[in-house]
């Protein structure tokens, strides 16, 4: 069983990440149990996404502490929050992305350096890999595509059990055909990447 | 019969493939397969008014009612949507009604009673308990309510089984003649798995609708009450007959262990997970109880003979463990029971895997070691109103009116996305309670004689639904009150369903739109004022004199979601900050809170131009003028 975590900010599409992976999961022949907490995601809220692939047994919808095998942050401040979800020695992907909330534009809280995140997940595993998912995204001229280059990241890094094909014709199956393409290219861009940082 | 003739697009088909296919297997939310479920067991009718987590479930069927022949509304509260599903069933048709917990309580009026007359057709209630909570204003567990209505009470622990619950539901329905509740958790709501497409049952959609009148059955005066109660008691003996014996429970693990579990819902598949991790499958016995009310007794109480100890897993009240507790006495049975009553599981919140592997360890007088928690100082996030919310506007309009007054005022909230609201650096509503309550409460804060300006605060949807009684009262006791309605047109916090104010219904049909301002008038209230958020001064002004009216005024802010603007395609302007006039007094961010300023590392302000909708709220409050509209 593989289980991954989505951490991220309302706006940035982790629900259609999830579903993506949840397909391209089905397609590839595995269970999958997918559970959001999008609380006030259209409110700029923190989203979460619990993804777990398997072959048998029993899975809760909730992935214990300390035991997701691969945490994709698509915001850093997120990233941090759900960090003891992630098990020793497991995958994850930061996104450089920071998107700072009202607290923080109002001085009340300070929004945490990147390198005190970063040693934060030091302390956890060797297997970080660091990503700008949006300024690759504006590449392809379509900042909202930042899910789909971080999938793209995952895939290329073999994070991930699924092939590259079945992500493919997930994506076709959840995407509007008139955003197709574009985020086609979203994700080769993020696989060539993942090719750079290997 | 099989197909309808009715195409769907393009859209509906990517979205709900899994609502249209006869087979096949699709990723599924619980709120999913209920609809799958439904559809399949033939409804004709589904109501519901929205509510997170379960709104989606009608609009999934909405989605694709014409397509079925089947008729979908969004009601105008939770207890018109049970009686108008009520009616159908007493017509021989299969009827849906969905809602989240607190709906329970508007319709528990007419449930409790609809009970006595019992039903024709199927009746099925599914009820979305939001018990950690995630999206509510309370935490309460609907079996309370399946007790208290004496009616039967099922629990599905996946979304696979709750498709299966939802018709099995149906067919207990008319097999009683009593309505069903269906009862999950938020977990299994937005849980999504794996699920196949069965059969739907044409004959049952193919009834034709008739109704013979029965005075003694369905006109509840009290002799009639009387003589239908027993009828009542002996339906509920029946269906604990039929749960002895349903497929729907089952014992898995081993005889004779130590620990066994009973358990309910979601916390099934996370108890299953639990031991699994423990590596105790071949030491724990598992009862999973899905008829919940009446609980299945001697199946209960046969499993209590095969363990020494049990940990009854449920969300989120002790009432199976209060069952578990009384059937242990009444066999004479000396067994410790473990759970939320006994301090094994925490009181409050939802269940987790590691709540559960906690507590056996507990149980086997094991330490827990002590797993990561997340870093302590992780700072909050801030949740705000979006970029141009019509209701960032009023709410200072509100506050800018009563400091002119020099009075704090009090603000009595209500149930919708103003009361993000609340947030800094707004912090513009005093409470928030139920739909509705604003009125009434305001109406309670002037007759206790609160010496301050009382503003009460309520969007369109949930003027309709509860807010249009305490308005009456409020004309007719004669309070000093100032009502705002802020009307966006339609119920945004939910997901945008249509509602009165509207003008059109979830099957896309146009309805009648109904102002908030004729009802008024209708009351006799006679200061009524309609504005709409784009002059600002106005806007003020308007609520100066509302509030300064010595009676009832009400003032109808009428400015459309700017998420429903945006998705139109409308084109909306957009403003900039002048840096060279811009003092970095932070002004802008500091009163209005709106997301699309950004504040960079060194301090700079600037505002998103994707983010800004160009509702020029920011450029009210900034001292120098360095905010400017561009195009």
């Amino acid at each position: 069983m593989i289980s991954i975590i989505l951490a991220g900010v309302g706006g940035q599409g982790i629900i259609l990440a999830s579903d993506i992976l949840g397909e391209a999961a089905r397609l590839d022949g595995y269970k999958v149990s997918i559970t959001e907490t999008k609380g006030l995601a259209q409110r700029g809220g923190s989203v979460l996404s619990f993804i777990r692939i398997y072959k048998n047994g029993f899975v809760s919808p909730i992935i214990p502490l300390n035991s997701a095998d691969i945490l994709i942050g698509f915001e850093l401040l997120e990233s941090l929050r759900r960090i003891n979800y992630l098990r020793k020695d497991g995958v994850a992907i930061l996104n450089t992305r920071r998107i700072d909330p009202i607290n923080v534009k109002m001085r009340m809280h300070n929004y945490p350096s990147f390198d005190a995140i970063r040693r934060e997940f030091n302390k956890l595993t060797d297997k970080i890999y660091i990503i700008n998912a949006y300024e690759i995204a504006a590449k392809v001229g379509s900042t909202r595509s930042e899910n789909i280059v971080l999938l793209g990241f995952a895939t290329g890094l073999s994070a991930l059990p699924l092939s590259q094909e079945s992500i493919i014709e997930a994506m076709k199956s959840r995407i509007p055909g008139r955003y197709l393409e574009v985020n086609i290219k979203a994700f080769q861009l993020g696989m060539n990447f993942a090719k750079k940082v290997k | 019969m099989t197909v309808s003739k009715i195409s769907v697009g393009e859209r509906i088909l990517r979205k709900y493939r899994h609502l249209i296919e006869e087979s096949g297997e699709y990723l599924m939310s619980g709120n999913d397969a209920v609809a799958r479920g439904a559809i399949e067991a033939g409804i004709k009718i589904a109501t519901s008014y929205p509510g997170t987590p379960a709104s989606d479930i009608l609009g999934a069927i909405a989605a694709v009612a014409r397509y079925h022949g089947i008729y979908a509304e969004w009601s105008v509260n939770e207890k018109v949507a049970f009686e108008v599903a009520y009616a159908t069933a007493l017509s021989g048709l299969r009827a849906l009604v969905s809602t989240k917990h607190l709906g329970m309580n508007v319709l528990s009026d007419s449930l409790l009673v609809s009970a006595y007359t019992g039903v024709n057709g199927g009746l099925v209630l599914v009820t979305v308990d939001d018990i950690h909570p995630w999206s509510s204003q309370n935490a309460e567990d609907t079996r309370y309510y399946a007790r208290l209505a004496k009616i039967p009470c099922l629990e599905p622990s996946s979304p696979s089984e709750a498709k299966e619950v939802v018709k099995y539901a149906f067919n207990l329905s008319e097999e009683l003649k009593l309505p069903v509740i269906v009862r999950y958790t938020e977990k299994i709501a937005t849980n999504k798995e794996i699920v196949k497409l069965g059969n739907i049952d044409f004959e049952a959609r193919r009834r034709e609708a008739k109704f013979y009148p029965d005075h003694e059955r369905y006109v509840m005066i009290a002799p009639h009450t009387r003589k239908n109660h027993p009828i009542l008691n002996k339906k509920l003996d029946r269906a604990m007959e039929i749960f002895e014996k349903s497929s729907l429970n089952t014992v898995l693990g081993p005889m004779y262990v130590d620990i066994g579990i009973i358990v309910t819902g979601v916390s099934y598949q996370h108890a299953m997970e639990a031991i699994s991790l423990l590596n105790m499958t071949e030491k724990i016995r598992v009862l999973k109880i899905v008829t919940s009310n009446p609980p299945p007794q001697k199946l209960i109480a046969d499993f209590l003979e095969t363990v020494n100890k049990v940990l009854v897993l449920e969300e989120i009240e002790p009432i199976l463990e209060k069952d578990v507790k009384e059937i242990a006495q009444s066999i004479k049975r000396s067994i410790d029971i473990y759970g939320r009553l006994t301090g094994y599981i925490p009181r409050e919140y939802e269940l987790t895997p590691d709540i559960i592997i906690k507590a056996l360890k507990e149980i086997l007088g094991e330490h827990e070691e002590n797993k990561a928690i997340a870093p302590k100082d992780v700072i909050p996030r801030i949740p705000s109103l979006c970029a141009g919310c019509p209701h960032r506007i009023s709410y200072l309009a509100i506050k800018t009116a009563l400091r002119r007054l020099r009075k704090r005022g009090i603000v009595v909230g209500d149930r919708g996305c103003y009361n993000q609201g609340v947030h800094p650096p707004l912090r513009a509503i005093d409470t928030c309670v139920a739909m509705g309550a604003s009125v009434g409460m305001a109406c309670g804060f002037y007759k206790a004689n609160i010496k301050e300006p009382i503003v009460a605060v309520i969007g369109d949807s949930t003027f309709f639904h509860a807010g249009i009684s305490p308005l009456i009262d409020a004309v007719y006791n004669s309070a000093n009150i100032t009502v705002v309605v802020l009307d966006n047109e339609v119920t945004a916090m939910t997901g945008h369903q249509p509602n009165p104010s509207s003008g059109r219904t979830v099957l896309g049909e146009k309805s009648k739109k109904i102002y908030p301002e004729k009802v008024a008038e209708a009351l006799g209230i006679e200061f009524i004022r309609v504005v709409d958020t784009s002059d600002f001064e106005y806007l003020v002004r308007t609520l100066i004199d509302a509030i300064e009216y010595n009676g009832v005024s009400v003032v109808v802010i009428r400015s459309p979601c700017i998420l429903e603007v945006l998705r139109s395609g409308k084109k909306t302007s957009r403003y900039e900050i002048l840096q060279d006039l811009c003092i970095k007094c932070y002004a802008c961010v500091n009163i209005t809170g709106c997301p699309a300023i950004v504040v960079d590392l060194e301090g700079k302000v600037t505002i998103d131009p994707y983010g800004c909708t160009g509702c020029g709220i920011c450029a009210e409050f900034c001292p120098k003028n360095a905010i400017v509209k561009v195009d």
